[in-house]
């Protein structure tokens, strides 16, 4: 099943057919609770996928720290949980992705990260 | 109260011309109604600072602006978040140096943040590995409940990723209560 969070400057969708997430716009909401409907979408989409699933940010212009904070703790849970295996792609456009994707490899270091 | 001041706080001389500047005043009443403002704000200096570079350094998707965006924006949400919510406002003033940019913001806060916040910087400053201290944080967060999360890591990552250098300034205002002045030094890459 398709799933869509829509917040003021973002959108994030999950598609069981590629098993993607996809994030475009800009995530900067006031705090880590407020991405609570987004770690519900990763949540579900976790529990949707058999195989691997993909967080796609390439459309995404920026991301904040609370939201960096939030996404992490979503990782961390995947790891524990030894499920989904996660693949991050970013763009080279997006600058701060090189570095801050990295950040959720440290925290499961057989997570491959691709920027296009 | 004395000021006490941390880290790089008076890296760029205050004598030093600005090839550009502003200033802003905001409530941050108005910022956490309406957090979207924080946005709005930063990338309305990320315009105002990309404008004086080539066309492929403007514009929202420009990596210029998306790194100048990217650092006020943390800057900014620390100063919504912890300010004194009445009567108090949120100064900022931005300078343009050549390559170098130093984002200025004062917020008047409360002693219990201001505490807080000494501690936090007095560990960031003293940590020889950025990156052990923003596992060990995000870690922590992982094991909290999700009503207790707090992010904790908008500096760190600022200065680990985006190789921001700060300095820190705590005070007080005329009316005793305590100030906060962070200054953020980034370097513009690609320019």
């Amino acid at each position: 099943m398709s799933l869509e969070v829509r917040e003021h400057e973002a959108v994030v969708t999950f598609s069981p057919e590629t098993a993607t997430v996809r994030f475009s716009g800009a995530l900067r909401l006031a705090n880590v609770k407020a991405y609570d409907d987004v770690t519900k979408l990763l949540g579900e989409a976790a529990a949707q996928v058999s195989g691997p699933l993909t967080l796609d940010f390439k459309e995404l212009r920026f991301l904040n720290s609370s939201g960096i904070t939030a996404l992490s703790v979503f990782v961390v849970g995947a790891r524990k949980a030894g499920k989904p295996q996660l693949r991050l792609v970013g763009a080279k456009v997006n600058a701060w992705q090189q570095k801050s994707l990295a950040n959720f490899q440290r925290l499961w270091t057989d997570i491959p990260l691709t920027i296009e | 109260m004395d000021s006490k001041t941390y880290g790089e706080f008076g890296l760029v001389p205050e004598e030093l011309v600005p090839e550009a500047q502003l200033a802003l005043t905001l409530s941050p009443s108005e910022l956490t109604a309406h957090w979207s403002r924080c946005g709005q704000v930063s990338d309305f200096v990320a315009g105002y600072i990309s404008s004086a570079y080539a066309a492929e350094h403007r514009g929202e998707a420009a990596p210029l602006f998306t790194a100048i965006s990217t650092v006020f924006q943390e800057l900014i949400e620390n100063a919504a978040k912890f300010s004194r919510k009445r009567e108090a406002s949120i100064q900022v003033r931005v300078k343009h140096f050549s390559r170098v940019l130093m984002f200025e913001v004062e917020n008047v806060t409360t002693p219990a943040f201001a505490e807080r916040f000494a501690e936090y910087l007095e560990e960031i400053t003293r940590t020889a590995d950025l990156e052990a201290m923003y596992l060990q944080i995000v870690e922590a967060n992982s094991e909290s409940t999700a009503d207790g999360l707090r992010s904790g890591i908008g500096l760190l990552v600022l200065r680990k990723d985006h190789e921001v250098r700060f300095g820190v300034r705590f005070a007080a205002d005329e009316a005793g209560h305590p100030t906060i002045t962070v200054r953020a030094f980034q370097t513009l890459e690609g320019v």
